[in-house]
This record gives structure tokens, C-alpha cells and sequence, in this order.
């Protein structure tokens, strides 16, 4: 189920209402309501991975246990080995499956050989990268003796896949998820009321930046030779602010709806375009995700703790597989390698923690040191996305030729005007709101401060944004395909 | 919770309130052509046809469809099975023809039924169909259509185009449509000055997907028809060839039309047409070939239905 449909529309009030009456009762129907309707929301994309779902968390469920009761190390690694073969196993057919069997089928051709070998038609489950990271982290985390396993199957099925992150994310840790389902929810008047402040914004960022710009995005990637590097590199500007708006966007909705339920998530997503660097970049975007592979592929790497060139070799073995994570295809190492590339001055300057507070955080105005190096950041970020966007390597190769070309100088060629001064309108609001809220959690925060008509008047303002500029036609989340 | 499901309830009710001066004061400062807002009257024949459609009274033969419908099938032809009436309007989908057979059903009261089938509709999001019909024709019932596709787009131009008819109740008239290719005739057929079709299109190979709301409101449509036990006949008529063949999956598309009735698709069954001289676009007859399609259809609906040529209204 969609967020942006009609579905869901009818679906978020009748479970909101049914859940809050049933509070009455023993917590633990609270849990299975939750349970139901979260595999309702995951069966009504398509109901056959309802057991893939069912088996992961399943898996995950016995095993922590067997890793409570088991003292012998050996057997404790056996068990958590199973629990990362079965995991990564099965994101591994269903996502890398035909990556791999490509690239091996090119090997061979390579060296003159031609193998006979079949793609499967595989359809990848929504949200596998997702929910797969979350029971793998739980299981790490018993394997670790940082948490109990929970004996209380009901809250671990809810945990997995409590349906307002179980298809993108945020990527929670069980520490702070799975103990909010032991305790009794109370209903928080005013922690709803954030929620659906959150979501409201949420649905703005979505309906009008994301879906507004990926119709220009489209347009450009979807013909690239005959577009200009300039063209190109415009395109790449709103194709940044599609998937922040897209991706950050469904946080925020994920986040606010959570809260209407009872629920604390992590934040994702921290206004990560007004980063002064790439390493403050990375500390604010997709937050659950970076965080999720310092703590289980850089730290026990080594880390930072080690020599500097072991650091080194960390961050780029935690972006390549960050980028490989993001989907089978060349272009997401080469993303990730990018990426690791420009962390690697501040490596080397150790000025990877610089920047820690948010920009002009005890002033009004950033000064114009800051300007130029967030201009600086996000112009390095959205080449970045070049990658990221270009389904193809030889699509990158067009991208990038025609960037480093004379054609970047040219006057950029995009058709749709209207859509780019209509959607670069909503951008303009969107960064406003967001530099006003760039000491609070999310972009709509700031009005709090307001008197309750205001607040009212900025509500009445971002529907009508919404009804004025959102496209007509719904279209998934970006980060589904992850 | 009981406060905060009042405050949303009374805030939306707000809202609902709020919402049309803005979708109004953005028509009176943007124009009423604007990226959700698209009320274009004066554009096609639908205010014509639809309006004549109020007074027509029974029909033997109900035509339905899109303009495949209203400049494909010229009721002149068929005035030996009795009167007939062509509902056929702008890029007519599933859902408005779903739509415009609830409300005119009982009005026109068709003993048969022939409904136009033409796969990239099945497609289409219907917005420019729906819009079409709002902004040529006031009617309280157009709220249904968005129901039936529920759509930014065409809640706004319902807000305004309820707006625009009711604030000119008094001195309303739209402009008659006009066209210099094109003649009205009574009872909802348009007829297309001569033209050819010159090709020098290039069609790139492409498979057709269903929109599930067009699906839907296509086996709403059959299902309300079976209901009222009218024979229908379902007719895929003549595109360019050079079209037909780009679709790269007609045959699942003709096995999916033909569980749901008879159907005759006059891109499969051979029938002396060229796509130089008998059609004036890429998939739109001329006058020609409207009258050779026309010949060869009704030729099929006397061996499908023999009591046609004995009943006349």
C-alpha cells in the first residue's frame, strides 16, 4: 500500500480508531492488531511475500533465543551464521541474483566462452533491503549481549514489520523499537498532533517537490544524448531535491504516523542539504542507514581506532557496499566509491568532524564561508546523483562525457517550463521551512512557535500547495526499489 | 482522543469550506488552464452531443466510446434498426463511459449497445475525458467522476467549473463549438470533411498495460449492461496498421475483451481499407472509410443479432 493512494487514505483512520479502542484491553492485542494490519499493509502490494516476511523474522525470533540459552562461542557463531546465511541469503537471490548471473555470463564471453545459462524472472519483495538490516541488526545485537532477546513473539512480528517503516526505512535498532511495544501506549494528545504535523509535511515534500521534479528529471534521463551537460547537470539539481523530497518525505510520513500509534522512530533524515561537508553530509542523510553501517560494518572493521590508511580502507568498504546495498548495478558501487572519494580529503586533514552542529546554529544567518561550502557540498552531491540516477554505465558514460564537454556551458535545454517554475516555487518553500526548522526534528517544527491560527493558516497553505502543484498521477517511492 | 478526532474532523470540514475560494481565486489570477486546473470549455463537440442527448428519447441502438465512437459510427447508416444515438465524447475511457451509461441509461432506454474498444485507452488515467465532460457540461452528477477516479485535477476543475456555471446561471452560454474539418449531425455523429493520412510518423514497439481503474470500470460497465439485459457488442474499429502493429501484445489484450462479450476487433478481420485513403490520422477513418467500416459492421451485427432487422423504435 501506497502512502500517496486512496488506500491508505481509508486504511490510516480505521486502523487509528480500531487500535486506540482496543487499548483498553491486554497490551498484547494491541500487538496483534498491530501484527494484522501491518501485514495487511505489506500483503496488499502483494501477498505472496507475506511469507518471506513471516520466515525472516521467524528465523531471527528462534535463533535469538537459542543465542540466550547457548554459552559455547562456537556454537553461538554457528547459530548467528544461520541467521545472516538466511538473511543475506535470501536478499541476495532476490536482488543480486541476475546482477551476478550478468556479470558472469560477461566473464566467460569475455574469455570466448558462451554459457547457456537462463535469467530468473525474479520480482524483488518491497522493503527486503529494509526489514532484512532490521532483524539482522537485532540478532547481532543478542549475539553481542547488547540485548536481551525478547521471549514475546508478537511484539518481535510487530517490530519487523510495523508497517509505517517496514518498506523504507527508517532502518530501526530493536533497542529502541522493540521496548516501546512491552509498554503500555497511552495516547499522547499532543505527540499526535506532531505526528500528523510531520505527516502533512511529509506529503508536501513527496506530492509536490518529489513527483514535480522527477516529471523534469524524467524528461532529460530519459533521452540523454541529446541533452547538454548543462541540461544535465540542471536535471541532476532536481533529481537531488526528487529523491530528498521522496525519500525524506516518506520518513517523515513513516515517523508522524508512528507517532499517532504511540510510537518513537529514529530520525532519518536532518536537513542534510545545508551540510557544509560531505562527512556532515552523510551524518544527516538516511540517518537509520549510515548509522546501521558504522555500528555493524565500520566499527567492528576497526573503525578509526586503528592507523589512518586502515580508516581509509574502512570508509571505503562500508560506501562500496553502502552503494551495492542501494541496488544491483554498477553505477551504485561506483556512487558509493564517489562518495568515498570525496570523504577522503577530510580523512586525511582529519576534519571528517567538523562540522557536528547544524549550520548557523546559535545565529540567524550562516556566514558566507558557510554559503560557499554548502554550495560546494551540495554541488558535489548532486554529480553524485548522476551516478545514482543513470540506470546504466553506459548512460553514466553519456552523463559524465557530456558534462565534462563544451555543451556544459551551453544554455540549459528543459522543455517543461511550467513544471520548473512551479516545482523550483515549492523547492523555495521547502528550503525556507527548512532552514527555519533546522534546530527541530522536521521542516514544518518551527511554527510550534506560532499562535494556533497561524499555525492553522500554514496547514490551509501547504494543502492548497498540494492541490495546486501535486501531479495527477500517483507514483510510488524511489526508495521501494531499494 | 475524542478532542483531537473533533479538532480534525472540524478542521477538514474547514478545510472543505477554505479550499474552493482558493482553487477560484487561483482561476481569477492564473487563468482556469493551470497545472491542476484545466477548465477548458468550448474544445469539442461533448456539450452538443451530451445536451442532445437530454431530450433524444429512446434509442434502439446506443453507440459508445471515444472519438473512434463519435466519428466512427454514423447513425445515418444504421437509421434501418430505428433511431440511434452516438454518446461518443473526447478520449472516452472505461470509467466516463461507465460513467455516462448510468446517467443516460434510463433517458435513452438502447435495446443494443455497441461500445468502441480502443486499447491505449484502456491505459489512460481518463483525466482529459473527465475534464472534457466537466467543462462542457454542468451537471451535479459530474461529482461522480471523481469517485470513479479519484484525481487532483479533476476536483479542481469540478470546484471551479460549479463556480463558472452557477455564477452565470442568469446570462450562461458557452460559444458553440466549431470546427472547419467538422459536421455535426444529429444524434452525436461527427462527420470529418475529406482528408488523408499521410504517414511519416515512426511508431515505436510498445506494450499496452491496464490501468486497474479502467479495467475496473470496463467490468462495471459490462456487468451494469448484463443487469439490465441489453445485447451489447463490443468493437475495436479500424486503427492504422502502421499503429496496430506497434502494440506488441494485442493478443492478450483481444483474449481479455472477448471474456467479457462478443467482440469484433476490425483490426484483425480483414476489411479493404488503406491507411493512405481511408483514414485522415493515424487512427482516425475518414469519411470513406467510415462508410466502408460501417458497411462491414453492420453486415456482422445482422448475423449476431437477425432480430435487428425486424425491431424499430
Amino acid at each position: 500500500m501506497l502512502f500517496n493512494s486512496i488506500d491508505f487514505a481509508i486504511f490510516l483512520p480505521i486502523v487509528f480508531i480500531i487500535y486506540w479502542l482496543i487499548q483498553k484491553f491486554d497490551l498484547k492485542y494491541q500487538n496483534i492488531f498491530l501484527v494484522i494490519v501491518s501485514y495487511i499493509f505489506y500483503g496488499w502490494w502483494d501477498f505472496r511475500f507475506l511469507s518471506l516476511l513471516f520466515f525472516s523474522s521467524l528465523v531471527d525470533y528462534s535463533i535469538s533465543l537459542l543465542l540466550q540459552k547457548e554459552t559455547n562461542n562456537k556454537i553461538r557463531k554457528i547459530y548467528l551464521s544461520i541467521s545472516l546465511i538466511t538473511n543475506l541469503g535470501l536478499l541476495g537471490f532476490f536482488k543480486y541474483f541476475n546482477f551476478f548471473l550478468d556479470n558472469f555470463i560477461k566473464c566467460f564471453t569475455f574469455f570466448g566462452f558462451h554459457p547457456n545459462i537462463r535469467h530468473l524472472n525474479i520480482i524483488l519483495p518491497v522493503g527486503i533491503s529494509f526489514y532484512t538490516f532490521q532483524t539482522l541488526s537485532y540478532t547481532i545485537d543478542v549475539f553481542n549481549k547488547k540485548l536481551e532477546p525478547t521471549k514475546d513473539i508478537f511484539s518481535f512480528l510487530a517490530f519487523v514489520s510495523f508497517f509505517p517503516q517496514l518498506v523504507a526505512g527508517p532502518i530501526e535498532r530493536a533497542s529502541n523499537l522493540l521496548p516501546q511495544f512491552y509498554k503500555k501506549r497511552v495516547f499522547d494528545y499532543s505527540k499526535a498532533v506532531d505526528g500528523l504535523k510531520q505527516i502533512l509535511w511529509g506529503f508536501f515534500k513527496k506530492l509536490v517537490i518529489a513527483d514535480n521534479c522527477a516529471k523534469i528529471v524524467d524528461q532529460v534521463f530519459s533521452n540523454l544524448s541529446i541533452y547538454s551537460g548543462s541540461s544535465i547537470f540542471i536535471a541532476s539539481i532536481f533529481f537531488a531535491f526528487q529523491i530528498y523530497g521522496d525519500f525524506s518525505g516518506y520518513s517523515d510520513i513513516a515517523i508522524g504516523t508512528a507517532k499517532l500509534f504511540g510510537f518513537d522512530l529514529m530520525t532519518n533524515f536532518l536537513y542534510p542539504y545545508f551540510s557544509r561537508d560531505i562527512a556532515e553530509f552523510w551524518r544527516r542523510w538516511h540517518i537509520s542507514l549510515s548509522t546501521w553501517f558504522r555500528d555493524y560494518v565500520y566499527i567492528p572493521l576497526g573503525g578509526s581506532k586503528k592507523s589512518l590508511s586502515r580508516n581509509i580502507i574502512n570508509t571505503f568498504i562500508v560506501f562500496i557496499i553502502s552503494g551495492f546495498w542501494h541496488g544491483a548495478s554498477w553505477n551504485f558501487v561506483l556512487w558509493g566509491l564517489l562518495n568515498s572519494l570525496y570523504f577522503l580529503p577530510l580523512l586525511l586533514l582529519k576534519k571528517n568532524r567538523k562540522n557536528i552542529e547544524i549550520v548557523a546554529y546559535n545565529k540567524k544567518f550562516p556566514s558566507l564561508k558557510e554559503i560557499i561550502n554548502i554550495l560546494f557540498t551540495f554541488i558535489l552531491v548532486c554529480f553524485a546523483w548522476i551516478f545514482f540516477r543513470a540506470n546504466t554505465t553506459s548512460n553514466l558514460l553519456i552523463c559524465i562525457r557530456n558534462i565534462f564537454s563544451k555543451s556544459f556551458f551551453d544554455f540549459p535545454k528543459i522543455l517543461l517550463l511550467q513544471d520548473v517554475r512551479l516545482t523550483s516555487f515549492g523547492i523555495v518553500i521547502m528550503i525556507l521551512f527548512e532552514y527555519f526548522s533546522r534546530k527541530e526534528k522536521y521542516g514544518l517544527a518551527f511554527i510550534n512557535k506560532f499562535s494556533p491560527i497561524i499555525q492553522y493558516c500554514f496547514y490551509v497553505f501547504l494543502i492548497i500547495c498540494i492541490g495546486l502543484l501535486m501531479q495527477a498521477s500517483k507514483t510510488a517511492f524511489i526508495y521501494f526499489q531499494f | 482522543m475524542k478532542r483531537f478526532i473533533k479538532k480534525i474532523l472540524i478542521f477538514s470540514f474547514i478545510v472543505s469550506l477554505i479550499y474552493p475560494f482558493f482553487i477560484i481565486g487561483s482561476a481569477k489570477i492564473f487563468g482556469s488552464n493551470q497545472k491542476n486546473l484545466k477548465f477548458i470549455p468550448n474544445r469539442s463537440w461533448t456539450k452538443k452531443t451530451l445536451e442532445e442527448a437530454d431530450n433524444y428519447g429512446d434509442v434502439n441502438i446506443l453507440f459508445l466510446g471515444s472519438s473512434h465512437a463519435y466519428r466512427g459510427f454514423d447513425i445515418r447508416l444504421f437509421k434501418k434498426f430505428g433511431k440511434s444515438f452516438n454518446l461518443g465524447t473526447t478520449s472516452q475511457t472505461p470509467v466516463q463511459s461507465y460513467f455516462l451509461l448510468k446517467k443516460y441509461l434510463n433517458i435513452l432506454k438502447p435495446e443494443y449497445i455497441i461500445i468502441d474498444i480502443y486499447f491505449p485507452l484502456f491505459e489512460s488515467d481518463g483525466i482529459e475525458s473527465s475534464i472534457d465532460i466537466i467543462s462542457n457540461y454542468f451537471s451535479i452528477y459530474n461529482f461522480k467522476l471523481l469517485f470513479l477516479s479519484p484525481n487532483p485535477i479533476v476536483l479542481n476543475t469540478l470546484i471551479y467549473a460549479n463556480y463558472y456555471y452557477l455564477s452565470n446561471r442568469n446570462n450562461y452560454k458557452i460559444k458553440e463549438y466549431q470546427n472547419k474539418f467538422d459536421k455535426y449531425i444529429s444524434g452525436g455523429f461527427v462527420e470529418r470533411k475529406p482528408q488523408f493520412y499521410v504517414s511519416n510518423e515512426t511508431f515505436v514497439k510498445r506494450k499496452i498495460k491496464m490501468n486497474p481503474t479502467q479495467k475496473k470500470a470496463f467490468e462495471n460497465m459490462i456487468n451494469l449492461i448484463k443487469q439490465k439485459n441489453i445485447k451489447y457488442i463490443l468493437i475495436h474499429s479500424p486503427i492504422t496498421k502502421i499503429e496496430y502493429i506497434s502494440y506488441t501484445n494485442t493478443k492478450e489484450l483481444n483474449d481479455y475483451i472477448r471474456q467479457k462479450g462478443i467482440f469484433l476487433n476490425f483490426n484483425e478481420i480483414p476489411i479493404p481499407l488503406n491507411d493512405n485513403l481511408h483514414f485522415y490520422d493515424r487512427h482516425h477513418l475518414n469519411q470513406y472509410g467510415v462508410h466502408i467500416f460501417n458497411k462491414y459492421l453492420i453486415e456482422y451485427l445482422v448475423k449476431i443479432f437477425p432480430e435487428l432487422n425486424k425491431e424499430k423504435k
